[in-house]
């Protein structure tokens, strides 16, 4: 084998690097085809059948300059489905408008870090779907988005007005609301109905009849289930239960009034399902996010409090389950039946490439065309921001989307009735009530003791945000 | 002519001396020079974020925002008064203490077992590398799934097996800190393993024949040969993975985000959600900081027996 010289080594790198050189200095691409098949759910005759139907996008875009790449930010779900119809919006409209775009989907779970160490890092894309509002706008990396926010919202019928006032602070708009996504309670009617009572339950006491009703530990069912660990889950359910009881975190002025006996007998009566009337099972100590979902699949738990995201796994894998479940908000307490407003908003970020471009991916995403079927392929986990959506066939003609749909008006924001507020934002990335509740179910604290230690921390969590 | 005589030059005797020390500056020089981009590197990749962090931790430094002041110990006494914090640092250090001590016996075992003669030792020696060769990530999540106490695997053996009468609740309160030590021993212990082996087999075999000879048995042989051999080995690895293992995230987050009820948060953790869920960067920073005397004296002891054994 004849060893290679150096002579014959020089040359060879000579002429790869002429190559590489010629190619670099070649003209960009500026014909691009997208084309791409996208799986949703359609509405036929009352019944949701999944079908696929193939939606192929082909646009052929020639341009001199497409521009800077933007870049997009967004939560991956559950479901793929809307995870690639919200991906082709996106690229749909810039395609359209001549430049290029790129969606990066990040799982929820480390969603929030993964925005923060960029915000540190000064390395944040040109627009965030799931942004904290109040949190963005104090470090000022918003730019405002006032008129574009008043043009979607007249070519959707306007919007609800909660999700207005989430995303405007002195009157302006920082944020465009993208999806609501109401957290409700799933209640298995024919075991219910097996026990003698009706689901969903009228109130609270009933709600605790019932499910210890069903409670069996004997045959591995209970009545409730839900995780006291730090997740989502495990935190957010208590916003609903605080509401009921008449709790706040804060009132019309803004100062926190979360040490109360609202909060107090809220978190007896949550606490109370685990400790004292034993209807959740001892292993939702250790539950993550998906425990509650896994229990429900698996006919362990005759109730769990969830998003839609269930709803589309039981109608997917098991349509026979899905005919015995009924929805509802978290039972109606003093102050009557709520539920926690989860969802998400885009906001384009400060420093963008270009501001109009990331407009005019938000108007494709949010437009009359597209809008309305990225709702449709979340299969019942995503509810419109935008009054003209909520007639949609979709939404009234199924028996689940219409229940999850009408939990809209029992809705309410965590910084309700007071301003939006950036240390409120932390109440669930620092899993606030997840830990004031295990305190109480795990370590046998007080339920008195763990609500003044919350409102202690609610109180250094607003100070950190005065003293800045 | 030799390098030195060329040095010396015709001149010889006194003009050698200065030639030759500016010779010596100019080696020196040139060392300096090879050792400088590496030099360079360290500086931006681990002096910059290191004296960033201290500085950080006099400063009320929030994620996000420009503007922080001078708090000078602030942050130490406020982390000091925690109760959360000062329980997640002793929890670390139970949790590194009581790992590293399993898996330095469960890693000699089978570091012993892995130098005897057998058939398929090269590929028993593979297969005990495995759970420390694959991503943590991967590994992690399977032991979330083992542990579900619907469907987990652990659960249903011991069930069917009659072991236990009812599932355990292994992520719960009273369960979750004992998982997730034995995750970081399972994935751990093959570092010890191989390492011990390698440091085994550098144990002349005919010590051990001279110990047989004065009557020495298994264990007398064990205790006075094997272990002594192996000392230095087992002092380096063991405080590395005590180092690695106080500082270990991945899993722990993956497993249970330091719940239930912060029955596994440790110092890492608090860390972490301090900077970037509470966003405040000057008292994350003062965490790593306060522990630097700590971790400075297991280094320096670990300089010293990585020294003793090149020696």
């Amino acid at each position: 084998m004849n060893a290679l010289s150096r002579r014959r080594f020089l040359r060879g790198s000579l002429i790869a690097a002429t190559g590489i050189l010629a190619a670099a200095c070649q003209p960009k691409v500026v014909e691009k085809v997208v084309e791409r098949t996208v799986e949703v759910e359609k509405v036929v005759e009352k019944e949701v059948q999944v079908e696929v139907e193939k939606i192929v996008t082909q646009e052929v875009v020639k341009a001199a300059d497409p521009g800077p790449k933007m870049t997009v930010w967004a939560p991956k779900h559950f479901i793929q489905a809307q995870n690639d119809y919200f991906t082709d919006s996106v690229l749909l409209a810039a395609a359209r408008n001549n430049f290029e775009a790129e969606v990066q989907l990040f799982p929820w779970g480390d969603y929030q870090q993964k925005q923060n160490a960029a915000i540190e890092a000064k390395t944040l894309p040109d627009i965030i779907l799931g942004i904290n509002v109040a949190r963005y706008s104090t470090m000022g990396i918003l730019e405002d988005v006032d008129d574009l926010f008043r043009e979607i919202g007249e070519s959707g019928g306007g919007w609800f007005e909660a999700n207005e006032a989430n995303v405007k602070i002195d009157g302006k708009a920082v944020g465009i609301p993208f999806h609501n996504e109401p957290q409700v309670m799933y209640y298995r009617s024919d075991l219910f109905s097996a026990a003698g009572f009706e689901a969903p339950p009228k109130d609270m006491d009933e709600f605790v009849e019932a499910t210890v009703a069903v409670t069996d530990p004997s045959s591995g069912i209970y009545g409730f289930g839900n995780t006291f660990s730090d997740v989502p889950d495990g935190n957010n359910i208590f916003w609903g239960y605080l509401w009921a009881f008449g709790g706040k975190v804060q009132d019309e002025n803004g100062e926190i009034v979360f040490n109360s006996q609202e909060s107090i007998d809220a978190l007896t009566w949550y606490t109370d399902l685990y400790l004292k009337h034993k209807v959740m099972p001892e292993a939702v100590t250790g539950w993550d996010d998906t425990g509650n979902n896994k229990a429900w699949l698996a006919g362990q738990c005759a109730c769990i409090y969830n998003s839609g995201s269930i709803l589309n796994a039981m109608r997917t894998d098991d349509p026979g389950f899905a005919e015995h479940v009924v929805v509802g908000p978290t039972p109606a307490g003093p102050a009557g039946p709520k539920t926690y407003q989860g969802g998400s908003t885009a906001g384009i970020m400060k420093g963008t490439k270009s501001h109009e471009q990331a407009a005019e991916i938000l108007r494709g995403v949010l437009s009359p065309e597209r809008y309305p079927n990225n709702l449709r392929s979340a299969g019942g986990m995503f509810y419109p921001v935008l009054k003209n959506y909520v007639s949609d066939a979709f939404f009234q003609e199924d028996a689940w989307n219409k229940q999850t749909a009408e939990m809209v008006q029992y809705a309410q924001y965590p910084h309700q009735p007071g301003p939006l507020a950036a240390w409120i934002d932390e109440i669930g990335g620092k899993w606030t009530y997840s830990r004031m509740a295990a305190k109480v179910a795990l370590q046998g604290m007080s339920p008195a003791q763990a609500v003044e230690e919350a409102a202690a921390e609610m109180a250094e969590m607003k100070a950190k945000y005065e003293n800045i | 002519m030799t390098p030195t005589d060329r040095a010396a030059g015709p001149a010889g005797g006194a003009a050698v001396l200065p030639r030759r020390r500016f010779r010596i500056r100019e080696q020196t020089f040139i060392g300096y020079l090879f050792l400088a981009p590496a030099a360079i590197i360290l500086l931006i990749m681990v002096g910059y974020p290191a004296l960033a962090g201290v500085w950080y931790s006099f400063n009320s430094k929030m994620l996000g925002f420009e503007q922080y002041h001078f708090v000078g110990l602030g942050n130490y006494v406020s982390l000091i008064k925690d109760p959360r914090v000062l329980k997640a640092i002793g929890r670390g250090f139970s949790y590194a203490t009581i790992s590293c001590a399993v898996k330095l016996a469960i890693g000699m075992g089978v570091a012993l077992l892995l130098n005897m003669r057998f058939r398929g030792r090269g590929l028993a020696r593979g297969i005990t590398l495995l759970p420390w060769s694959l991503p943590e990530i991967a590994t992690v999540l399977l032991w979330t799934w083992m542990f579900n106490d619907i469907y987990g695997v652990l659960n249903t053996v011991l069930l069917k097996t009659g072991i236990i009468g009812s599932p355990i609740n292994w992520l719960g309160t009273k369960w979750a800190f004992p998982s997730v030590i034995l995750v970081n021993i399972w994935r751990g212990f093959p570092f010890f393993a191989i390492n011990l082996l390698a440091g085994l087999q550098t144990i002349p075999e005919e010590v051990y024949e001279a110990a047989s000879m004065d009557g020495a048995n298994r264990w007398q042989a064990f205790w006075n040969v094997t272990l002594p051999g192996v000392r230095t080995v087992m002092l380096i690895v063991t405080l590395l993975s005590f180092i690695w293992t106080s500082n270990d995230f991945t899993s722990i987050w993956v497993l249970t985000h330091g719940g239930p009820a912060q029955a596994t948060e440790t110092f890492p953790i608090v860390t972490y959600e301090l900077a970037f869920i509470g966003l405040e960067m000057g008292k994350a920073a003062a965490v790593p900081v306060l522990l630097m005397p700590f971790f400075s004296v297991l280094i320096v002891l670990l300089v010293k027996a990585v020294s003793g054994r090149e020696d």
